[in-house]
């Protein structure tokens, strides 16, 4: 209660802090070409393509969960470094 | 290895000698009568207790409509002194505040007569509303008792009302715990709230969080939380709420909570003895691995949670007065300081919504949040390629990856086997699952070992 209690009073900070800033509804059009739009389609296509071709889906849910892994090893060492605990 | 020899005889002997000594014990001569469950006063169901012999469970289903039951046990077992038990368990584990010892002495139903053998009534608090499934047995693992029958006299397991309880609560909402839907999903929310807590803001909420897009904290950016009831409770009585919506295939949890607040609802009173929040997992048709894998690991940290009082904010109220019966200061000082699942999930919807919703960071989110859509599911592009077959005329092939694959899927899928029924995808999925399953973790591990293996071998080391 009390940890929650003081990260929603940073949350609040943060948030009367950057709140004149605009909110992003949509990715910009850059020269014509609408990045919005191709994303959703792009995702879009992948997505059509896990759920016909199943498979897949867990190819990447593996692949998400080692690169996860890999990315906290990678936190951990740069945080830590030499004083690494010794095996 | 004369000692580790030694002690494989001497284990062997006692298994032997243990073996020897419930062999010989004595069986069960007369073991028939019925056990009658009542609730209302006058007896509704008899179940049959022929067979009830040694250490054997007889269970019946009750669901709670009061949140206090007295219970009185009548009948009798053979001579000897066995003890009566009656445990209650819900969604499988004991309740540790229902288990209730009922006997004690022996009791020999033909001694009693008709006047069979009362145990003093003995409270139980129970959740209203819930199920429970209420286990009665005589003795124990060893033991040899069973039930007996005395003429007509029988066995008598009565459960009484309590009063009826009046407190704000949550009563049920749908739907239910670990169902399985269709598309079409009703949600139902039926609370009680009693005339004295009208007044203030009492905040009363349904939400709805789509469990397969919080994958890897992706809930911190993915809009996955629908509110489907928040309102101000203003009058008193039983309190109802539907509503349907249509939803893909997937996991989710709906989260009902009455909460004491301030200030329009903005800061909750957490040691209000009203709060209460409960969750339920379902699924729509079906769930994907990772939300399977997901709700599997909320509904253990749930069980184990609810274990410890640190779940309900209403026990929680009672582990940290001071004056209650159930104060606990390890735990009180638990649920303080350990954040629950559902404030983090609170401050991470805060901070989506308020902090990272905002430039230049807002841009970011935002392909997060088109990246971890589900709603964007588009055909694959064909591809059409023109091949000149002579100065005048060509042909046009055209590649259809979306027909070729979806094509292949629908044959497969209507291929079933004749004994169970399923297709392809259904026979191969638990093993493509387990395949990637096992790849991972054994990835990791030797990724870990590794690790190891580089220190020990390090030149620091060699020294």
């Amino acid at each position: 209660m009390i940890i929650v209690f003081i990260l929603e009073c940073i949350t609040t900070f943060l948030a009367i802090l950057f709140g004149w800033l605009g909110t992003v509804d949509r990715l910009p059009v850059v020269l014509g070409y609408d990045i919005d739009t191709t994303l959703l389609t792009g995702v879009g296509y992948i997505t059509g393509l896990f759920s016909t071709y199943w498979p897949l889906y867990y190819v990447m849910g593996g692949f998400a969960i080692l690169t996860t892994y890999y990315l906290i090893k990678m936190i951990i060492i740069a945080w830590l470094g030499h004083r690494m605990p010794k095996g | 290895m004369r000692e580790i020899c030694q002690t494989k005889v001497l284990f062997f002997l006692i298994t032997a000698f243990t073996s020897l000594c419930f062999f010989f014990l004595p069986t069960k001569t007369e073991a028939y009568s019925n056990i009658v469950y009542d609730t209302s006063g006058t007896s509704t169901t008899k179940y049959d207790m022929t067979g009830l012999g040694p250490y054997t469970f007889q269970n019946f289903t009750l669901t709670a409509t009061t949140s206090i039951y007295s219970i009185t046990v009548k009948g009798g077992v053979n001579y000897g002194g066995p003890v009566w038990n009656v445990v209650f368990e819900k969604n499988g584990s004991t309740q540790s505040n229902c288990t209730v010892i009922i006997g004690g002495s022996q009791q020999n139903a033909s001694s009693t007569g008709s006047s069979l053998y009362t145990r003093y009534p003995t409270t139980c608090v129970m959740y209203p509303n819930a199920t429970y499934t209420v286990k009665f047995y005589i003795g124990n693992s060893s033991s040899s008792y069973y039930t007996y029958k005395n003429g007509s006299n029988q066995m008598y397991l009565i459960l009484t009302n309590g009063p009826e309880d009046t407190s704000t609560r949550i009563i049920d909402f749908t739907p239910a715990q670990g169902a399985t839907v269709g598309n079409t999903v009703n949600f139902t929310y039926h609370a009680y709230i009693n005339p004295e807590d009208i007044g203030g803001v009492l905040d009363i909420k349904l939400k709805l969080f789509t469990v397969d897009q919080n994958i890897l904290f992706a809930s911190l950016f993915s809009p996955s939380e629908i509110m489907l009831f928040n309102g101000i409770a203003t009058t008193s009585g039983h309190w109802y709420f539907s509503t349907s919506t249509i939803l893909g295939d997937g996991n989710y949890r709906v989260e009902a909570t009455i909460e004491r607040a301030y200030l329009d609802g903005w800061f909750i009173n957490i040691y209000s003895s009203i709060n209460d929040d409960q969750v339920h997992t379902f699924i729509v048709n079906q769930g994907t691995w990772l939300g399977n894998l997901q709700q599997s690991i909320f509904n253990t940290m749930n069980t184990a949670l609810s274990d410890r009082p640190a779940t309900s904010t209403q026990v929680m109220y009672n582990t940290c007065a001071p004056l209650s019966s159930t104060f606990d200061i390890q735990d009180c000082m638990a649920v303080l300081f350990v954040p629950s699942k559902e404030g983090m999930t609170d401050v991470f919807n805060s901070v989506r919504s308020n902090v990272l919703s905002h430039k230049p960071w807002g841009y970011i989110t935002r392909v997060f949040n088109i990246i971890t859509s589900t709603s964007t599911a588009v055909s694959l592009p064909s591809w059409t390629a023109h091949v000149q077959t002579s100065a005048s005329s060509s042909i046009s092939l055209t590649f259809d990856p979306a027909d070729m694959i979806a094509g292949a899927g629908s044959l497969l899928n209507s291929i079933r086997d004749p004994i169970y029924g399923k297709n392809t995808r259904e026979i191969f999925e638990p093993f493509v699952q387990l395949f990637f399953a096992i790849g991972v973790i054994f990835t990791i591990v030797v990724d870990l070992m590794r690790m190891r293996s580089h220190k020990l071998n390090s030149p620091k080391n060699a020294q």
